[in-house]
C-alpha cells in the first residue's frame, strides 16, 4: 500500500479516469474475472490507469511550447 | 536553417498576391465592385458559365484561376482525402484548438483579424479557411460542380481588396497586410502544426499520410494565392518555416486575448451545460502549451490536469476500433459527430451543407498502419 499512498489526490482521480477507459475500451471481460471486490478493483484501476498514462502520457510537451519558450527567453534577454 | 533567414523572411511581408491584387485594383478603378459582387452570387460551382456582364478584369482572373494547378498528383490528393476520412474528428479538433489559437499567438494577424471584422464574428476569416479542409474533401472538390475552386477564387479576392483597403485608409502599420508571410505561416498553422497537435493527442498517423495530408495543403495554399515557389516543398522545410515564422511573431496581444476568448465561448455554447465548460480552456492548453496559452490568457482549471488522458483515451479508442466493423462504424459515427460540432461552431453552422460523403469510407480503406509518424525535430533559431 505503501506506493498507493503517496498518490496525491489529483493524481488518483486522473488515473483512475485512466484506468477507468482504459477497462472499458481495453478489457472489461478479463478485468471483470479478475476484480471481485470493491478495493481491489480501485487499486487495479489507479494502476491500469498509472500504466496506460506512462504508455500514452509521455507524449513530449507541446511543440509551440518549445517555440514560446526561446521567445519568452529571447525577450528576457532584452 | 539558413533557408529561411530574417532578411528572405522580410522579403516575403513585402509580398502580396499580385494577380489578385491587379484584378482587384481594376475593379475598384471602374466602379465595378458592387456589380462583380451580385453577379458572384451566382457563380458558385466550377464548370458554371461565368455570369453575363463580368467585368474585363474579373472575367481574366476567373478563366485564369479556374484551374487546379497542372503539377497535381492526384493519387497523393486521394491519399489525403483518405487521412482526413479517417482521423476527421481528430483533425477538426487540432483546427479548431490548435491551428485558430496559433493565429492568435501572431499580434498583428490577430489585430488584422479584429481590424476587418469587428462587426461581424471576428474568427469567421480563419474558420472558412478551416473549412477549406472540407470542401476539399469532397470526391469532387476540383471537378466541374464542385465548390472549392470558385471559393478559393473569392477568398482570394477578398484578400486582396482587405490588402487594398487597409492600404488605401492608412490603417495597416506595414506595407502589405496579409502578405506572402502571413499567407504560408498560416498555412503552416493548418497543415504541420495541425499534425504536431495530432502527434500530441496521441493519435496514430503514418507517414504517408502525414506527408499526404501536407501536401493537400500545398495545393490549397497555391490556390489561395501563396507562391508555390515559396511554400515549403516537405514536412521538413515546413518545420523550419513554421518554426521560423513563430519564433519571429509570436507573443502575447490584447486582441489575440479577444479573439481566443470569443473561440471559447463559441464553443461553450454548443456543449449543453456548464459542467462541461472548462473542457475546451483546457484542451486548447494542452495542445499549445502553458506558455502560448499564458499569452492569450486561456483560463486555468482542474480540468488541465485531467485533459493530460486524451490520448489515454484516444489510444483505447484506436485499439477498440480494431475490435470490429461494428466498434470502428460506431466510432466513424462518434467521429463524425465531433466534426460537425466543431467545424460547424466554427463557422456559426454554414459546414453543416458540406458533411463529409459517407461512402469514402467504405471506397478506401485505411491500411493498418505499422510505423508512426513523428513531427521533425525543431532546428536551431
Amino acid at each position: 500500500m505503501g506506493r498507493n499512498e503517496s498518490v496525491r489526490p489529483q493524481d488518483e482521480m486522473l488515473y483512475l479516469a485512466a484506468g477507468v477507459a482504459d477497462l472499458v475500451v481495453g478489457g472489461m471481460r478479463g478485468g471483470a474475472r479478475r476484480l471481485p471486490r470493491l478495493v481491489e478493483m480501485r487499486e487495479e484501476l489507479r494502476a491500469r490507469g498509472e500504466l496506460a498514462l506512462r504508455r500514452t502520457g509521455s507524449a513530449p510537451e507541446a511543440h509551440l511550447e518549445v517555440l514560446a519558450r526561446r521567445v519568452a527567453e529571447r525577450n528576457a534577454d532584452g | 536553417m539558413d533557408r529561411y533567414t530574417d532578411e528572405y523572411m522580410d522579403g516575403l511581408r513585402l509580398k502580396g498576391d499580385e494577380l489578385a491584387d491587379a484584378t482587384v485594383e481594376a475593379l475598384f478603378a471602374g466602379g465595378e465592385v458592387a456589380r462583380f459582387n451580385t453577379l458572384m452570387r451566382w457563380f458558385t460551382t466550377s464548370g458554371q458559365a461565368l455570369p453575363e456582364g463580368l467585368p474585363d478584369s474579373a472575367g481574366a482572373y476567373l478563366r485564369v484561376t479556374a484551374m487546379p494547378p497542372d503539377w497535381v498528383d492526384w493519387t497523393l490528393m486521394e491519399q489525403a482525402r483518405q487521412f482526413f476520412i479517417d482521423n476527421d474528428a481528430h483533425i477538426s479538433t487540432a483546427l479548431a484548438f490548435a491551428a485558430m489559437p496559433a493565429c492568435y499567438l501572431v499580434p498583428h494577424v490577430a489585430k488584422l483579424l479584429s481590424a476587418t471584422h469587428s462587426l461581424d464574428y471576428p474568427s469567421r476569416r480563419m474558420a472558412e479557411t478551416g473549412q477549406f479542409t472540407v470542401y476539399l474533401m469532397q470526391p469532387d472538390a476540383f471537378e466541374a460542380g464542385g465548390r472549392f475552386l470558385p471559393a478559393a477564387q473569392k477568398v482570394r479576392l477578398l484578400h486582396a481588396s482587405i490588402r487594398r483597403h487597409l492600404r488605401q485608409e492608412n490603417q495597416w502599420s506595414e506595407p502589405v497586410p496579409i502578405c506572402q508571410e502571413d499567407m504560408i505561416g498560416g498555412l503552416m498553422m493548418f497543415s504541420i502544426q495541425v499534425l504536431d497537435a495530432l502527434y500530441r493527442l496521441g493519435v496514430h498517423i503514418t507517414p504517408e499520410g502525414a506527408q499526404a495530408y501536407y501536401y493537400a495543403w500545398r495545393v490549397v495554399g497555391t490556390v489561395l494565392g501563396c507562391d508555390p515557389a515559396v511554400i515549403p516543398a516537405d514536412l521538413q522545410t515546413a518545420r523550419e518555416f513554421s518554426d521560423r515564422y513563430m519564433v519571429r511573431h509570436m507573443g502575447p496581444s490584447a486582441e489575440g486575448v479577444d479573439l481566443t476568448r470569443e473561440l471559447i465561448e463559441m464553443y461553450e455554447q454548443v456543449v449543453p451545460g456548464t459542467l462541461l465548460d472548462p473542457v475546451v480552456p483546457a484542451l486548447i492548453r494542452f495542445l499549445i502549451g502553458d506558455t502560448s496559452a499564458d499569452w492569450l490568457q486561456v483560463p486555468r482549471s482542474r480540468w488541465d490536469s485531467i485533459i493530460k488522458i486524451a490520448p489515454t483515451l484516444l489510444g483505447a479508442l484506436e485499439r477498440f476500433e480494431d475490435r470490429g466493423p461494428w466498434a470502428s462504424q460506431l466510432s466513424d459515427r462518434l467521429g463524425h459527430l465531433v466534426t460537425t460540432l466543431e467545424l460547424s461552431s466554427l463557422t456559426h453552422g454554414r459546414v453543416m451543407h458540406y458533411a463529409i460523403p459517407q461512402e469514402l469510407k467504405t471506397a478506401y480503406g485505411m491500411p493498418s498502419a505499422p510505423a508512426r509518424w513523428t513531427p521533425p525535430p525543431s532546428a536551431d533559431l
